[in-house]
C-alpha cells in the first residue's frame, strides 16, 4: 500500500445541509449530564409523591401476577390503582415540583456556564443560529421534565388500560393522554424558561442552581404561609380515604373512592382568607393549569385564567431575558 | 564586573525558587545593567516566577535576588522606585482611567494633587484617548485596558520598570508607540526588563536578552555575542549578487569558511565559523572586485534563530 | 482552482450603527492565497468579519461568500467557512477531541465521520494525547490548537483565522504560523488572517487588505506594499559609525542613523558599490545590507497616521 500522508486530508464525505442543529446541541447537554446521581434522582422523583404507593405496590406485585396469570382478579396491586381520571392529573401535579427540581439540575449550570467559557462564540461560528441554541438547550431542560411527567403517567395509564380496560373505562380516561402531554408541554415551557433565564442572569451553574432553589422556596413559602393549602388540614381524611381505595373489590367502588379522596384533599384550595395568594406558588399555578387541561374544575381560588397568565407570563419573560442576553454576546470582539 | 561600570540594576544569585517537586528557577544567576533588558524563552520557562521574585511578590526558595541593590520582598521603599506591568487583568472596573491610576499614585504616596497630574500625563503618554478619561474602565478595548496598565506602571517615574507582554491587545501603531515610549524611557534613565514572546519587536526595541529554558538561564548578552558562542551552529551568511560563482570561488579560499553554495541564481549561501573574517573578505570583494551586490545578510545572526538554536539545541 | 467567481467579493458593503459607520462602501474582491487583513483597532475589520460570517446584514451593499449570499442564507455562508475566534471559547465539559467532534456535527458531519475527522485534523495541529482531556485543563496554546481544529474539522475552503499566534511562545507561533502557510500553498484553501503581529502576516500572506475608518485605505501584493525605495539601503555593522558616515559622505553618499540600522542613500544607479568601498576604506565591520523595503509595519503606520518612515 502506499504510505500514508500525514498532513492535511480534505473531506470528501457527506455532510448535512439541511435542518435545525438545535438536536444535536440539546443531545450534547443532555449527555454531559449523563453523572449517576442525576438517574438516581430521576428514579427517586417516579417512587415518591403520590405515586408512591401506586407504583411500589405495581413494582412489587405485578412479578407474581403475571405468573398467576389472573388479570382482573384479586392480585393487591390491581386494587391499587385507583379508577378515576383525576388520578393522573394529581400525580401530574404532585410530580410538577419534581420536573422543577429535575429541569434546575439539567438546566441551571447550561447558560451560565457556557456565556463564563465563551461556547456561544464557538456555536455561532459553525452554522447555528442562537435559535437553535436557545431551542436546543429549551429541549435538553424539557426531556428530564418530561421523564418526570408524562412517562410514568404513560407507563401506569397503559399498565391500567392493560388490566382494566373496559370501553367505559375509556370513555371515562379518554381525555387522560392528550391532557398529559399538553401539561407535559405547559410545563416544558415553564422550567425550561425559568430554568433557563435565571441561568442566563447568574455567572456560574453554582449560583444558578441556588437562585432557582431560593426562587421555589419562598414563592412556596410565602404561598403556603398566606394561603395554606387544604392538604395539610386533612391528613387523616386522606389516610382513611386511601384506604378505602385499596380495600374496594370493584372498579365502581375504587372510582368512588378515589372521588372522596380527591374531594378531601385540594391542594389548590385553602381555607385561609387570602386563599388567592396560592397562585404565587408556582407548582399551585401550574397544577391549576393542568387542572383546565384535564378538563377537571379549579378551586375559587383561582378564578378565570389568572393562574394561566402568571405562568405563561413568566415563562415568557424569562424566556425573554434569556433571549437578550444571548443576543447581547459579541462573536467577534 | 570592571571597575568603572555601572552598578548592575538587577543582581540575581543563585536564585531558584520550587513548588513542591516543580521546579519555577534553577539557580539562576544573572547582572542586568541600566538600559532596556529583554527576558525571553518558551512558556513554562520560569519568566513570570522570576518577574514575580524580582517584583517582590514571591519569595525565592534559595539564593536571592537585589533590586537596585535591594531585596524587593516586604520592601515599600523599593516599591515605590519600581514600577510593574503584568500580564494579568486586574483594574477597578467602576473607576475611571485617571481616578484608577491616581488612586494608585496616593497608595505611592504621592499627594492629591501629584498623583492626579502624575496619572494624566502617564495616560497621555501611554496614548490612552482623551476622549475616554471619563468612562469607566468596564467599558475599554483590550488596548485601552493594556494603556492603563502601562500608564500605572510609569506614572511615579520609576527607577526600574518590569513590563510582562506589555503590547499584547494593540494594534501595530499602538505597538510602534509603545516601543517609542519605551525607548524614550530608557533614554530617560529608567532601566526597563520586558518579557516578550514577540522575538521580533525584542529585537527592535533592545540588543540585550535573557533566555530561560526550563527554569535555568540559557544565555545573558546581546544577540550577536550569544550568536558568536554558539559555534556549534556555522553562520550563515547570505549574498544576492550578478557573479555567485565566481564570488563563491574566492570565499572558498577563506580559512574558516566551512561551504559556499548557489542555491540559485543569483544567490550565494556561505556557512562559516570565522564570520568577522569571511564578512570582511566580502566586503573587500565586493569593493574591488566589481560585484553588483544587491543584498548581503545573515538569515540566523537574529533572536529568533538565536532562541530556537538554545532551546532546540 | 481556475479562475472565475471570486471567492469572496463585496460591492460597496455599508453598515452603520448609529451615528457610528463602521464599514464605508467596502468593495474587494479576495484573491486565492493566504490574505492579511489588517487595521487598527476600530477600523471595521470585526465587522467585515461579522457579516462576511452572515452575523450581521450590512445596511447597504451586497457580498458573495463561497457563492453564498450571506444576506440571503446566513447560516449557508458558515457550512463552508471555518472560523477561528481570537477570543478563549469553548463549550465547558468536553474534551477536545469530543470538542471539534462536537463542531463537525454542528457544521452537518455524521457523528462517526465527525470523529474520525476531528482526530485526524487534531493530529495536523499538533494535539497528542491531551486531546481526551478536558479543555478546562489545557493551556492557552493548546486551546488556540483547538479552536483551529475546529475551524478545520469541516474542511473548509475558507477560513478566517482571528489572531491564532494571539499569546503563544516562538514554537507554538512557528507552528501555527507553518499549518496556515501549508493549508494555504498546499491545500489550496483561502486564508484570511486578521493579526496585528505584522511580522507574521508578512512571513505568511501573499496579499495584504488594510482597513482604515470603515474603508480599504491600501490593498496590493506583499511585494507591491513593501516598496523597496531604489538607491536607498540599511547598513547594519559592528564598531563605532562615525568612520563609515564619514567615508559614505566623503563618496557622495547620505547616512542616516536610525533605531538598529544606518539608512544610506547612494547616488542615483550606482547600487552598494559606495557602501561596501566606504565599508573597506573605514575598514568597518559590515554585517549586512539591504535594500530600504518599508516592512509592512511602516506601511502600516504610514497608511493610518500619515508619516512614513520608521
Amino acid at each position: 500500500m502506499p504510505i500514508l500522508e500525514q498532513g492535511y486530508e480534505p473531506y470528501r464525505g457527506p455532510v448535512r445541509t439541511g435542518g435545525s442543529r438545535a438536536l444535536s446541541i440539546a443531545v450534547n447537554a443532555l449527555r454531559r449530564n449523563r453523572r449517576w446521581w442525576v438517574i438516581a434522582l430521576l428514579l427517586l422523583s417516579w417512587l415518591f409523591g403520590s405515586v408512591k404507593e401506586y407504583f411500589m405496590v405495581f413494582v412489587c406485585y405485578a412479578p407474581s401476577a403475571f405468573f398467576r396469570q389472573a388479570p382482573g382478579g384479586d392480585a393487591a396491586w390491581l386494587t391499587a390503582l385507583a379508577n378515576h381520571p383525576n388520578f393522573y392529573s394529581d400525580m401530574m401535579a404532585t410530580q410538577t415540583f419534581w420536573a422543577i427540581v429535575m429541569g434546575a439540575l439539567v438546566g441551571a449550570g447550561e447558560i451560565a456556564e457556557d456565556l463564563r467559557t465563551g461556547a456561544l462564540v464557538f456555536y455561532l461560528g459553525r452554522p447555528v443560529t442562537r435559535l437553535d441554541y436557545v431551542l436546543g438547550k429549551a429541549l435538553a431542560v424539557s426531556v428530564p421534565v418530561v421523564l418526570v411527567t408524562v412517562l410514568p403517567v404513560a407507563v401506569l395509564f397503559a399498565a391500567q388500560a392493560l388490566f382494566e380496560g373496559t370501553w367505559t373505562w375509556f370513555g371515562d380516561h379518554a381525555r387522560v393522554l392528550p391532557a398529559a402531554a399538553a401539561y407535559g408541554l405547559l410545563l416544558s415551557f415553564f422550567v425550561s424558561g425559568f430554568v433557563l433565564g435565571v441561568s442566563a442572569v447568574a455567572r456560574r451553574r453554582r449560583w444558578a442552581t441556588v437562585s432557582i432553589v431560593a426562587v421555589l422556596l419562598s414563592l412556596g413559602l410565602v404561598a403556603a404561609v398566606l394561603a395554606p393549602s387544604r392538604e395539610w388540614t386533612s391528613h387523616r381524611e386522606q389516610r382513611e380515604a386511601r384506604d378505602r381505595i385499596l380495600d374496594a373489590k370493584t372498579p365502581e367502588e375504587r372510582k368512588a373512592a378515589y372521588q372522596r379522596l380527591s374531594d378531601a384533599v385540594d391542594p389548590l384550595g385553602s381555607p385561609s382568607a387570602r386563599a388567592e395568594w396560592r397562585a404565587l406558588s408556582p407548582s399551585a399555578s401550574l397544577a391549576a393549569a393542568g387542572r383546565d387541561l384535564f378538563g377537571r374544575p379549579v378551586p375559587s381560588n383561582f378564578p378565570g385564567i389568572r393562574h394561566w397568565i402568571l405562568v405563561l407570563g413568566a415563562a415568557a419573560g424569562l424566556f425573554g431575558v434569556l433571549w437578550r442576553r444571548v443576543r447581547a454576546v459579541e462573536i467577534v470582539a | 564586573m570592571t571597575a568603572g561600570e555601572e552598578a548592575p540594576v538587577l543582581e540575581v544569585r543563585g536564585l531558584s525558587r520550587w513548588y513542591g517537586p516543580v521546579i519555577a528557577l534553577n539557580a539562576v544567576n544573572f547582572a542586568v545593567r541600566p538600559g532596556i533588558t529583554a527576558l525571553v524563552g518558551p512558556n513554562g520557562a520560569g519568566k513570570s516566577t522570576l518577574l514575580q521574585v524580582l517584583t517582590g511578590e514571591i519569595r525565592p526558595s534559595q539564593g536571592r535576588a537585589l533590586v537596585l541593590g535591594e531585596d524587593p520582598w516586604n520592601n515599600p521603599a523599593l516599591a515605590r522606585r519600581v514600577g510593574n506591568c503584568p500580564q494579568q487583568d486586574a483594574l477597578y472596573e467602576d473607576m475611571d482611567a485617571p481616578s484608577f491610576v491616581a488612586y494608585l499614585m496616593r497608595l505611592r504616596g504621592f499627594g492629591a494633587a501629584a498623583a492626579r497630574s502624575r496619572a494624566e500625563a502617564a495616560l497621555a503618554a501611554a496614548g490612552l484617548d482623551p476622549a475616554a478619561w471619563g468612562r469607566r474602565v468596564a467599558g475599554y478595548s483590550k488596548g485601552m485596558r493594556q494603556r492603563v496598565r502601562i500608564a500605572q506602571a510609569v506614572a511615579h517615574s520609576p527607577e526600574v520598570l518590569f513590563l510582562d507582554e506589555p503590547l499584547t491587545g494593540l494594534d501595530p501603531v499602538g505597538r510602534r508607540e509603545m516601543r517609542n515610549l519605551l525607548r524614550a524611557l530608557a533614554e530617560g534613565g529608567t532601566s526597563i526588563l520586558v518579557s516578550s514572546h514577540v522575538l521580533h519587536e525584542v529585537e527592535g526595541t533592545t540588543d540585550r536578552i535573557l533566555l530561560l529554558h526550563r527554569a535555568r538561564l540559557l544565555a545573558e548578552g546581546t544577540v550577536s555575542e550569544i550568536r558568536s558562542l554558539l559555534d556549534r551552529h556555522p553562520h550563515s551568511i547570505e549574498v544576492a549578487c550578478d557573479r555567485p560563482r565566481e564570488m563563491a570561488a574566492h570565499l572558498m579560499a577563506g580559512a574558516g569558511v566551512e561551504s559556499v553554495a548557489v542555491p540559485e541564481e543569483g544567490l550565494l549561501v556561505a556557512r562559516t565559523r570565522t564570520p568577522q573574517e569571511t564578512y570582511a573578505h566580502i566586503v573587500r570583494l565586493a569593493a574591488e572586485g566589481g560585484y553588483a551586490v544587491t543584498r548581503l545578510s545573515s538569515p540566523d545572526d537574529n533572536l529568533e534563530a538565536v532562541f530556537r538554536y538554545l532551546v532546540h539545541g | 482552482m481556475g479562475t472565475g467567481e471570486p471567492v469572496v467579493s463585496l460591492r460597496e458593503v455599508t453598515r452603520t450603527f448609529g451615528r457610528v459607520t463602521a464599514l464605508d462602501g467596502v468593495t474587494l474582491d479576495l484573491p486565492p492565497g493566504a490574505v492579511g487583513l489588517l487595521g487598527p483597532n476600530g477600523a471595521g475589520k470585526s465587522t467585515m468579519l461579522k457579516v462576511l460570517l452572515g452575523l450581521l446584514l450590512p445596511t447597504k451593499g451586497s457580498l458573495r461568500v463561497l457563492g453564498v449570499d450571506p444576506v440571503a442564507d446566513p447560516v449557508g455562508a458558515r457550512r463552508r467557512v471555518g472560523y477561528m475566534p481570537e477570543v478563549d471559547s469553548y463549550v465547558p465539559g468536553l474534551t477536545g477531541v469530543e470538542s471539534v467532534s462536537f463542531a463537525g456535527v454542528l457544521s452537518g458531519l455524521p457523528r462517526a465521520a465527525a470523529m474520525q475527522r476531528a482526530h485526524t485534523v487534531l493530529n495536523y495541529v499538533g494535539l497528542e494525547e491531551i486531546r481526551y482531556r478536558k479543555i478546562e485543563e489545557y493551556s492557552t496554546g493548546t486551546r488556540q490548537r483547538v479552536r483551529l481544529a475546529q475551524a478545520l474539522v469541516h474542511d473548509p475552503d475558507l477560513l478566517f483565522l482571528d489572531e491564532p499566534t494571539n499569546g503563544l511562545d516562538p514554537d507554538g507561533r512557528e507552528e501555527i504560523l507553518g499549518v496556515i502557510r501549508d493549508l494555504a500553498t498546499r491545500h489550496g484553501k483561502r486564508v484570511v488572517l486578521c493579526s496585528h503581529l505584522l511580522r507574521d502576516v508578512e512571513r505568511t500572506c501573499d496579499f495584504v487588505i488594510l482597513l482604515y475608518q470603515g474603508r480599504v485605505a491600501r490593498q496590493g501584493t506583499m511585494a507591491e506594499i513593501r516598496t523597496a525605495r531604489k538607491d536607498w539601503y540599511r547598513v547594519t555593522g559592528r564598531g563605532p559609525l562615525e568612520p563609515l558616515e564619514e567615508a559614505l559622505r566623503a563618496a557622495g553618499c547620505t547616512a542616516a542613523r536610525h533605531p538598529g540600522f544606518l539608512l544610506v542613500g547612494v547616488p542615483e544607479g550606482t547600487g552598494t558599490a559606495s557602501v561596501f568601498r566606504a565599508a573597506l576604506r573605514s575598514a568597518f565591520d559590515l554585517r549586512s545590507v539591504a535594500p530600504d523595503e518599508a516592512s509592512l509595519e511602516d506601511a502600516f503606520v504610514e497608511a493610518v497616521t500619515g508619516d512614513g518612515g520608521p
